[in-house]
């Protein structure tokens, strides 16, 4: 009996692992392969369901594209990060075992520097779209960007805080490994003291709930302002136990923050809340940006699971959104442009593309694969709705 | 006459492993079974290493993470290039340690740093009672985790960022060749004088001591060996993924590895082996399917979508404890099943006596 | 240099914390004191609590739910008591264990398949969150009612314990187990009253805590879980006083740790530090009584 269990074992094992091969498609239909690769739990769950409708509502629009005269249908592999950069090389892996041309993603910049060299090795061309890290494509020639990165928007965030909010004292919370935290934190103080302000970094770590004690800290110290560049999950939390403990002064951030669930967590707390963001639907001066909002809206009202993923409304957007759509139709350029579905011509086409006239503005590649914008909005927080604040050109 | 042909049969086993492994490699290196092969090998090694104080010195440890993740980082730190530090450790300027060891010298020091920990927290913790040591163990982890991630330790340890661009191998073979090295000697180690007496000190401490042998001894010597082992199975497991973090090696990934020691068999290298394996291709591959929403055969079938998979997969590892707790190979070896077994025979016996 | 208040502040907040640990620690400490088992999952029946109030309340007032709640919860606990731990009776103690840990990942990846692994917000039970002045120190609510509470049920759980028949018979099955069989103590009924206790505070720790903390995530549970076990084996495992002031000593020193921007990352690892020395030095716990190895 047992003789035989093993056998069987050994043979399921066997057969399981020769059975590999045979992961291909149908022959009737040419098909090119989007990796989306984002995180669909954890921390930025909801960041990243949000990027996917992006993704989606474009792929929707422009289902196949042209290789050689030949139409293809473009097919989407969706693979889930779980916010954790621990986890990301799996999931890239995933993807690069399916055999995707070019993959999309990520929401977070610890998952995406995690992967990168994963894409690279496999000489699989990356499209971040709302990681700003610059560690994620320096060095990483597979690797491209549709957001503005984060010493541009640390100097926005900062300059806006000093400036604006009068903050000469600033409260930087980082969660400790988070890339994305770690590295915008250090934007921000680098500007803020250019600037002739101080600020101190408060970091607490992954999974922590309980901010009783730091924002008692941060009360005692007499900081006029905080800035937590930190992900949605914790965002809700900073800003109600800060305002619980009686801190008054603003607290800011950067892109995590753009999104609708915060607002709903914290309901009359969220008072003073100001971050940077991608994009603006309510700016009627980008047509793209016009066309793009109504579009989506409806697209994201037709269907129920759409409009759960985008937070339960109709009428908001996250400026991530965007961002997915802008890398979908960048993906899309560039296959058509290198004539082909290998990842290296896929790459080359990458590096010298351009596509005017993005949502998020026209769209160029320099020289570490970073898209050229000097483009931001600050948006804010009022009765429970994501609204615009301020814009910065420079 | 017996030996023999085991050695030529396994043998041609290891050789026909080896080709297979190297056609995987040329034609499909970023294929699931490539990743499979290569993560499965890594866990069969630190499933093996636990396996030895768990199922075979009867240490209840709990600590396999934390000396993973000393290997891991002991690896990384060493072989990033001179010339990566600087973007690496981009908080730190570039570090305080401005060399770089070649990758062999790198992965032996992988295993002998956690050893020198392993010896370490040994000395008090080793005389603790077997869940009193499962604690403590874990608590290690916790705290060793806590260390690396400090910021005053950050030109070395780069903090709790992570650290990426060191040595990394080219051939899926590597990490399936250094393990199964390193799983030979642990077993050369079972079979030896040390093992008779770590499955002496398993069975009856005090009976064991009694014989003669130096319990304190014996158990570090095995703590020691499996933080060795575990170790360069950390530094396989960072070369894998090609970038490391400390915040991956909690407790959870312990948990994992012990539910792979539990489905091969508690006590059984080449149980520890097949479960391995087989629960990085479940959990990473096989299963996979369920997590997809996507019609089957015209059939929308409701349950199915994300995290489907490690519920069921769990469900299937609590079946296992419950109803099949010996695991797939109980205490037995796989070569075990084709020897005569004369005690089958002597069951039988007695029971027709019985009767 | 800090004021005052804010060392106050800290001290309150430690109390809480340590108050919601004592609440999870009489779990483990009443389940090991009768079973020598690490209820590894009983963090995760916390958690589970957690998602009843949400799911539930999405249909009734949380005034109505919380009842609800603590059933569900209570039920949970005993299920898995037989589903998972009482075949094992008679099995090592480390497939039990194994068992726990095994219980442990399938909630976490039910939780995790249930919620799609997003965290959730908690409903708000009225009145709770409102936040008063005490001088220059601001806290809510929960924070007062938290330590009270924690208070009102050990002592009522003392009082169960030393005068009631079933106290008795948990006492006598803590002590010796089989010796507490031979004399016709129905063991299974005393071991499902111990989960039925210790699921019920755990569900009442969880109602505190996620209101305090305004949300769930799958898991949420383990962290607390392991600091409650510490504080167990920190006070003497088996005694609940000595669980609930070993809490409270985690609670604070954790909360004081935290505030120390050198060291705040340490505010984990010290729980661990601490079990560890209580081991080697004490490992009966401060309140523990002494055991002698039998043979």
């Amino acid at each position: 009996m047992k003789k035989f269990l093993a056998l069987m074992l050994a043979l399921i094992m066997v057969l399981g692992l020769a059975a590999c091969g045979n992961s291909g498609s149908k022959d009737d239909e040419k098909v090119v392969k989007i990796g989306v690769f984002e995180p669909t739990s954890g921390q930025n769950g909801a960041g990243g369901k949000k990027e996917i409708l992006g993704i989606q509502y474009a792929n929707s629009l422009y289902p196949t594209v042209k290789i050689n005269g030949e139409e293809y249908k473009v097919e989407l592999v969706v693979a889930d990060n779980a916010s954790d950069a621990s986890k990301a090389p799996s999931a890239a892996q995933t993807l690069i075992s399916q055999g995707v041309s070019v993959v999309l993603g990520t929401y977070g910049s610890g998952c995406a520097i995690a992967a990168g060299d994963i894409f690279k090795n496999a000489k699989t061309p990356a499209i971040g779209t709302s990681c700003t890290n610059p560690q994620v494509t320096l060095g990483n020639d597979y690797y491209f960007r549709i957001s503005y990165i984060d010493p541009f928007q640390g100097a926005v965030m900062a300059n806006y805080a000093y400036t604006k909010q009068n903050s000469r004292n600033v409260a930087i919370v980082i969660e400790s490994g988070d890339d994305y935290s770690a590295g915008f934190g250090n934007y921000f103080e680098k500007e803020m003291t250019r600037l002739g302000g101080a600020s101190k970094v408060i970091e607490f770590q992954k999974g922590e709930t309980d901010f009783t004690t730091m924002m008692a800290t941060i009360k005692s110290g007499n900081y006029d302002g905080i800035f937590a560049p930190v992900s949605i999950e914790t965002a809700a939390m900073i800003i109600s136990q800060a305002r619980d403990a009686g801190f008054t002064a603003p607290i800011m951030a950067g892109d995590t923050w753009d999104d609708i669930s915060i607002a709903q967590r914290t309901g009359d707390k969220a008072s003073d809340i100001y971050f940077s963001a991608f994009f603006d639907s309510s700016d009627t001066s980008n047509a793209a940006g016009k066309e793009f909002t109504d579009g989506f809206l409806k697209w994201v009202a037709a269907d129920a699971a759409r409009t759960a993923d985008n937070g339960g409304v109709t009428d908001a957007i996250s400026s991530v959104t965007p961002c997915g759509y802008d890398a979908y139709i960048a993906a899309i350029k560039a296959i058509e442009a290198a004539n082909s579905t290998k990842g290296e011509d896929i790459q080359k086409a990458l590096v010298t593309l351009e596509v005017p006239g993005l949502v998020t503005g026209d769209l160029k590649f320099d020289s570490n694969g970073d898209a050229v914008k000097n483009y931001a909005v600050i948006k804010t927080i009022k009765d429970g709705q994501i609204v615009y604040h301020d814009t910065y050109n420079g | 006459m017996k030996n023999k042909k085991f050695l030529i049969v396994s043998l041609i086993l290891a050789a026909v492993c080896i080709v297979g492994v190297l056609y995987v490699n040329a034609n499909m290196r970023y294929s699931m079974l490539a990743s499979v092969l290569q993560k499965g090998a890594i866990y069969a090694l630190v499933a093996v290493a636990l396996n030895l104080l768990n199922g075979f010195t009867g240490l209840f440890s709990l600590g396999q993470a934390g000396f993973m993740m000393l290997g891991a980082y002991t690896y990384a730190i060493l072989t990033i290039p001179v010339a990566e530090r600087i973007a690496v450790y981009q908080y730190f300027d570039g570090g305080i340690i401005q060399f770089c060891l070649p990758m062999a010298v790198g992965l032996v020091l992988a295993g002998i740093v956690p050893m020198l920990f392993a010896w370490l927290i040994g000395k008090p913790v080793l005389k603790l009672k077997s869940d009193y040591l499962a604690i403590a163990t874990l608590g290690f982890a916790e705290i060793m985790r806590a260390i690396i991630q400090w910021k005053n330790l950050g030109p070395l340890t780069n903090s709790s960022n992570l650290l990426k661009r060191f040595a990394n191998y080219e051939n899926i073979l590597f990490p399936m060749v250094v393990s199964a090295v390193c799983i030979a000697i642990i077993v050369l180690m079972i079979n030896s004088t040390y093992g008779r007496a770590f499955k002496a000190i398993r069975d009856d401490e005090i009976a064991a001591e009694a014989m003669g042998i130096n319990l304190a001894k014996h158990k570090m010597i095995a703590f020691m060996t499996s933080a060795f082992f575990a170790g360069i199975g950390g530094a396989l497991l960072a070369m894998f993924q090609s970038s490391v973090q400390a915040a991956a090696f909690t407790s959870a990934m312990t948990y994992e590895i012990l539910l792979i020691v539990v489905i091969g068999g508690i006590g059984s290298v080449t149980g520890s082996v097949m479960g391995a394996f087989l629960f990085v291709a479940c959990s990473e591959w096989w299963l996979r399917f369920l997590d997809d929403p996507l019609p089957y055969l015209g059939v929308q079938i409701p349950f199915m979508r994300g995290g489907f998979r490690m519920l069921v997969f769990s469900v299937v590892i609590m079946v296992v404890v419950l109803f099949f707790r010996k695991g797939i190979m109980g205490d037995k070896e796989l070569p075990d099943l084709w020897k005569k077994r004369p005690k089958k025979a002597l069951k039988k016996a007695s029971k027709k006596e019985v009767a | 240099m800090h004021e005052a208040s804010y060392y106050i502040q800290l001290l309150l907040s430690g109390i809480t914390v340590g108050s919601l640990y004592a609440l999870i620690a009489i779990g483990y400490t009443m389940v090991y004191g009768i079973l020598r088992l690490i209820n590894f999952a009983h963090g995760d029946i916390f958690m589970m609590a957690g998602f009843f109030m949400v799911y539930l309340c999405t249909g009734m007032s949380p005034l109505v739910a919380l009842p609800l709640v603590l059933i569900m919860t209570v039920i949970l606990g005993v299920l898995i008591e037989r589903a998972a731990y009482k075949p094992l009776r008679t099995a090592p103690r480390m497939s039990v264990m194994i068992s726990a840990i095994g219980v442990s990942y399938l909630l976490q990846n039910l939780a995790t398949y249930v919620t799609g692994g997003l965290a959730r917000a908690y409903p708000e039970i009225p009145g709770l969150k409102n936040t008063i002045q005490l001088g220059s120190v601001s806290v809510n609510w929960i924070t007062i009612i938290t330590p009270v509470l924690t208070i009102l049920l050990v002592v009522v759980l003392v009082l169960l314990i030393n005068h009631t028949k079933i106290g008795m018979a948990m006492r006598a099955v803590s002590r010796d187990f089989e010796t507490a069989q031979l004399m016709g103590i129905k063991i299974n009924n005393v071991i499902s009253v111990t989960f039925i206790i210790g699921s019920f505070l755990a569900a009442v720790a969880s109602v505190l805590y996620f209101t305090n903390y305004g949300q769930v995530s799958p898991m949420i549970g383990a962290m607390p879980g392991l600091k409650a076990f510490v504080a167990a084996v920190f006070g003497g495992i088996g005694s609940i006083p000595g669980a609930v002031i070993g809490a409270y000593i985690i609670g604070v020193c954790e909360s004081f740790i935290k505030a120390n921007e050198t060291f705040s990352v340490f505010s984990n690892a010290f729980t661990f530090a601490l079990l560890i020395c209580v081991l080697l030095f004490r490992p009966n716990g401060l309140f523990g009584e002494k055991m002698t190895e039998k043979v």
